[in-house]
């Protein structure tokens, strides 16, 4: 007891335990990636990120593809489950763990880095480990801040194609009101095989998406749609006698 | 025997860190598997998370006990309050997002379905009045003898959409077909309308559905659900 076991600050058997566990996981991570591609899944790319979340949404955004296909969802795969597991435990146990503890016995003993002899084992997974725990410390700041910004224009978008998605259905409702008006003979009140005298039916004129205008000459009319919400977008169509819709034009953000 | 005394305390450190490691990859894991999470990560997700925080703050308030100087405890606890809080958001917000993306791409596929079935349901009807009201002469055909003729023959509850794709299934259903009324119906089967009790006219329940309702006065278009 001595000379021997008065430097290294690990027992081997430590070291090996640690060096083989951020082995497995790894091997795990990269082998399950590899297995998802050769799978193909919903065409969504899977992610190998320290930080879980990114699991977690890949499985979300999965499933809502599935819904949007008419397929049920589906439980998260095993190594799904297992790569969400992984970066959880080496971002919150693993690395923090082995660097506090061992920055913790440096500080007490006043040991800088840099005093310490070079390419030991312990010191090199403290390196390692205290670089995960550092970048992933300093990388969460910047993320939740680009996070935000993408979110906002990713709902602001949203919000403005949910509003276009919004007047064309209605434009596809005043057409087949013109198309009936042109159709109707003049006893009921339509145009007798002619749009002359057509115009928006006064509750469809403005409503909680649009104010809807018409114009035109006795073979087609031409629908314009403005954005309530959003003034300076519009939507413009073309409308002939059968109601089919053609020549749309989009405006502002709407493009 | 002084040397000895330094070996066993290092002994010691690596031995706690160890177990430090062990009890917090056990606990992490057990919450992970053990939290029920049907369809989603991210109850399992968020329950291992809440255990990993609960860990840290365990592990850091050992890391920086006495007799570490005062202003090394409060630098590194005020960063690691601010990182976890950061980290937390972060968590919470992309959870919120992703549900956000799902939801969006039902919402997108019910506007899509909407569009769609008037689309259907409007060119037949307006080829029919068309076709009504362009007869000449005393005797004339009724709107159900025109829909059958460009129809070929259907009859009620037969399926007039004819898929373009592999992935079509819209339906377009004749419900009524008399003299001087026609009704034809579409609905979505997996696509959630307004009201998650109405009965659609498969016996499904709450999904979106549209009418059109033809009649010699002209057509109504009815959003049922």
């Amino acid at each position: 007891m001595s000379q021997r076991t008065d430097s290294p600050e690990f027992a081997p058997g430590f070291i090996w335990q640690i060096m083989l566990l951020t082995v497995a996981v790894l091997c795990f991570a990269v082998y399950s990636r590899s297995h998802e591609d050769s799978k193909g899944n919903m065409g969504v790319a899977s992610p190998t990120s320290i930080f879980p979340w990114m699991i977690g949404g890949k499985q979300t955004i999965e499933n809502g593809l599935r819904a949007f296909s008419g397929k049920p969802p589906e439980p998260p795969p095993i190594d799904d489950r297992a790569r969400a597991l992984g970066p959880l435990l080496i971002s919150m146990v693993l690395c923090p763990t082995v660097f506090f503890l061992e920055w913790r016995r440096r500080r007490l003993a006043k040991a800088s880095f840099f005093q310490r002899t070079p390419l030991r084992m312990s010191g090199g997974l403290y390196g390692l480990c205290g670089m995960v725990t550092v970048l992933v410390a300093v990388a969460v700041g910047p993320i939740a801040y680009i996070g935000e910004n993408a979110r906002a224009n990713m709902r602001h978008a949203q919000a403005i194609q949910s509003n276009r998605d919004a007047l064309i259905n209605e434009l596809n409702l005043l057409a087949l009101d013109a198309a009936q008006y042109y159709i109707l003979p003049k006893q009921l009140g339509s145009g007798g095989r002619s749009f002359v005298g057509y115009s928006v039916p006064e509750k469809n004129a403005k409503t909680e998406e649009a104010s809807y205008t018409v114009t035109g000459t006795r073979n087609v009319v031409v629908f314009r749609a403005v954005s309530t919400r959003y003034p300076s977008c519009a939507v413009q169509v073309k409308v002939d006698s059968l109601g089919h819709m053609r020549e749309w034009i989009y405006e502002g953000e709407f493009r | 025997m002084e040397k000895n005394t330094v070996t066993v305390e290092i002994k010691q450190e690596v031995s706690i860190t160890l177990l430090w490691i062990v009890c917090g990859v056990i606990v992490v894991s057990l919450v992970f598997f053990l939290t029920p999470s049907a369809m989603d990560l991210w109850p399992s997700l968020n329950a291992a998370g809440i255990a990993g925080v609960v860990y840290l703050i365990a592990m850091l308030t050992y890391a920086l006990r006495k007799p570490l100087e005062i202003r090394a405890r409060v630098w590194i606890g005020i960063a690691a309050i601010v990182v976890l809080a950061l980290g937390a958001f972060t968590w919470v917000r992309e959870q919120g997002q992703t549900e956000w993306h799902a939801e969006t791409l039902m919402r997108i596929r019910g506007v899509i379905g909407r569009g769609v079935m008037l689309n259907d349901m409007r060119e037949p009807t307006i080829k029919i009045l068309d076709e009504f009201y362009q007869q000449r002469g005393v005797k004339k055909e009724s709107l159900a003898d025109i829909f059958r003729k460009q129809n070929s023959g259907v009859s009620v509850g037969a399926n007039i959409h004819k898929p373009e794709w592999e992935g079509d299934h819209w339906q377009v259903i004749v419900a009524k077909l008399e003299p001087s009324a026609i009704e034809l119906l579409s609905q979505e089967t997996f696509v959630k309308g307004r009201d998650p009790q109405f009965k659609n006219h498969n016996g499904q329940v709450g999904m979106i559905q549209e009418k059109m309702i033809l009649t010699e006065k002209g057509t109504t278009y009815v959003s049922e659900n």
